[in-house]
């Protein structure tokens, strides 16, 4: 066996065996009953809001997942196309937002959104607004914010490796056999950066999904999501078994939106030819 | 030899001299463990144990709620010392993870406030389970300038008039004695089966009448101090600093449903493993007059011992509601006292789900 198979059988495989396994077991006031019931799974599906929470989760994910490719793509394109000196130095400056920790960045996003707020202080100085507006903390909206603005280096890098593997030949053709740029940008350059990002959108939508840091520090109670009801199994709540329950669940709901997902990218790119 | 390399030189050499005059003067060389909430490692709580052990002798480990507390001692966190509150006695107890306490070791046992130290919730099958240490309050704090009440209660929480300018807090003890109250349960802490649906009813309107549920106090000083919100579920230390600040603010001392009032305290876990004496030894300063005194003037907290309250002067006492006998005051409220195990996971779940939206 390799050493990396080694790693992952013991660092993931044996976990997830454990959480499946687990995900059967029943809490008995302070002890975990080992044994093969449903229980967990049948009261996750009767309770609708648990399902509220997977769904939602999955929504806020996939809106991050395009808010970034589509902010990330002009970044790469530039980059790639248009930067002829310095470009890993262009290439460190994306990734600045990472030199600062994940959890400092969502305090940031507080501070920006916040009732006090950069935004709302802005706003009321010059005038446009009265009062400060409570809209902007503390919903859906904010979290996706956050996380898109967390996350946009993880597509940034895929895009841009894929934009600089393509031939300059392949564009110079495009333009002699006569498309325009657009036509040129539809038909070359964005089929051949598909697989840049599909994988860009999987970096991102796999770890947001469960993120439960964010929906804590600016969802508020509109937009939790379901990392934050199962990291309480794990803590307050003291139910272990549940929380395995719905991570199991969670991983499958993740599991098939991203097959779907990559399905969908691969249909776009075969019509784009 | 360059600037930084003497600085960091100076450094080691600076700590090593330290360490030598600590170990002439303690006993023991290893810290202890306090497992406890953020905020409690207020060197002015514990004074004589620095004298004796120095500013080294004692490590933190933080926790959010004592449930997590309790997760953590279960799954063999070595803790020498645990932050408890009156609720937790029986069942961490009963789940064995803490041991009996003995008082005779404890120099300040005799001066600790009758009534508290002799509660049957401490007590397990007649040995001391917990040492109790501080008391008080929970109530709502609001903007005296933009709130004018005629009579306080807690109804000003669910009222649609301050929609959207309220915050509670997420703890599930204290939630769920505020919505109990408002929902006018008899028993909060032997609830009967139609009053769950009631409770989580009660629990649904004050979060949807919430700006936010608060998890850290700074949080909820901030809101209030710049008008987010005007009324707040809180405890009495967020009330005491903003009043520093020169916020306007009140307290409810006097609800009309009564105050919700709580004890904590000290426990010893069975993982601790740190010497005896040295346990008995934080706790005994902690329990000291002069660290009593320091917590009632920063945290607003009454303190457990008669010697510490007396040394407090009478306008401070009245102004944070303590002035008054404790066990009375504890007793009259709505103490968040122990609940059966199968009624508090039910009320956990409740709260889980309803925080998230549900």
């Amino acid at each position: 066996m390799s050493p990396l198979l080694v790693v992952m059988v013991i660092g993931v495989g044996a976990p997830c065996l454990l959480l499946l396994v687990m995900s059967f077991w029943q809490q008995e006031s302070y002890d975990m009953a080992a044994g093969w019931g449903l229980g967990n799974y049948v009261k996750f599906f009767q309770t609708p809001f648990y399902q509220v929470l997977v769904l939602r989760s999955i929504g806020v994910a996939l809106s991050v997942c395009a808010l970034t490719v589509l902010m990330a793509y002009p970044v790469a394109y530039f980059v790639a196309f248009h930067v002829t000196r310095y470009r890993s130095l262009w290439l460190v400056l994306l990734t600045v937002p990472f030199w600062t920790s994940y959890l400092l960045r969502i305090f940031a996003w507080k501070v920006v959104l916040g009732y006090n707020g950069v935004i709302n202080s802005g706003l009321v100085s010059l005038g446009v607004i009265d009062e400060p507006l409570s809209v902007l903390l503390y919903n859906p909206l904010a979290v996706t914010i956050t996380l898109t603005h967390a996350w946009m280096p993880f597509v940034v890098l895929p895009i841009y490796v894929s934009l600089a593997k393509i031939p300059t030949e392949l564009l110079a053709s495009a333009s002699d056999l006569g498309d325009g740029p657009v036509r040129r940008f539809l038909r070359v350059i964005l089929p051949l950066s598909i697989p840049g990002v599909a994988s860009g959108a999987m970096l991102v939508f796999i770890p947001t999904v469960g993120d439960y840091v964010a929906p804590m520090l600016v969802g508020g109670t509109s937009g939790s999501m379901i990392g934050t009801v199962i990291a309480a199994q794990f803590g307050a709540a003291d139910n272990w078994p549940m929380g395995s329950a719905m991570s199991v669940i969670s991983m499958l709901a993740v599991s098939l939106t991203a097959i779907a997902m990559q399905f969908g990218i691969m249909q776009v790119r075969s019509r784009a030819r | 030899m360059t600037l930084t390399s003497m600085l960091r030189s100076a450094l080691i050499a600076s700590t090593a001299l330290a360490g030598l005059g600590q170990a002439a003067s303690a006993q023991s060389d290893e810290p202890l463990t306090y497992f406890t909430w953020a905020g409690y490692d207020n060197p002015e709580f514990r004074a004589p144990y620095t004298e004796q052990y120095g500013e080294d002798g004692v490590n933190f480990a933080f926790y959010s709620s004592a449930d997590e507390a309790f997760s953590k001692l279960r799954g063999g966190f070595e803790a020498d010392i645990a932050h408890s509150c009156v609720h937790d006695v029986q069942k961490w107890a009963g789940a064995d993870v803490i041991q009996p306490i003995d008082t005779d070791q404890l120099e300040n046992w005799p001066d600790l406030i009758d009534g508290l130290k002799n509660a049957e919730a401490l007590q397990v099958n007649g040995e001391q389970m917990m040492v109790p240490w501080e008391w008080g309050a929970s109530s709502v704090v609001y903007r005296s300038d933009k709130i004018d009440l005629q009579d306080e209660s807690y109804e000003i929480l669910i009222d649609p008039a301050y929609k959207g300018r309220t915050a509670i807090i997420d703890a599930v003890d204290e939630v769920f004695q505020l919505s109990a109250i408002l929902a006018g349960v008899e028993d909060p802490l032997n609830l009967k089966d139609d009053e769950y649906d009631k409770v989580a009813a009660m629990m649904r309107k004050l979060r949807d009448n919430a700006r936010f549920i608060w998890t850290d106090p700074g949080q909820l000083e901030q809101a209030l101090a710049s008008g987010e919100v005007d009324a707040a579920w809180s405890w009495p230390n967020s009330y005491a600093s903003l009043q520093k600040q020169g916020v306007p603010v009140e307290y409810m001392l006097e609800p009309k449903e009564g105050l919700v009032t709580w004890l904590c305290g000290f426990t010893i876990p069975k993982t601790a493993d740190a010497p005896e004496e040295q346990i008995y030894d934080f706790i005994d300063a902690l329990e000291a007059p002069e660290s009593g005194k320091a917590l009632v003037e920063n945290f607003g907290y009454g303190h457990a011992n008669t010697k510490a309250l007396e040394q407090v002067d009478q306008a401070t006492l009245e102004n944070l509601g303590l002035a008054g006998d404790a066990n009375e005051t504890i007793e009259n409220g709505n103490l968040m006292g122990p609940m059966p195990e199968e009624q508090r996971q039910r009320i956990v779940d409740m709260w889980t789900l309803i925080k998230s939206g549900g």
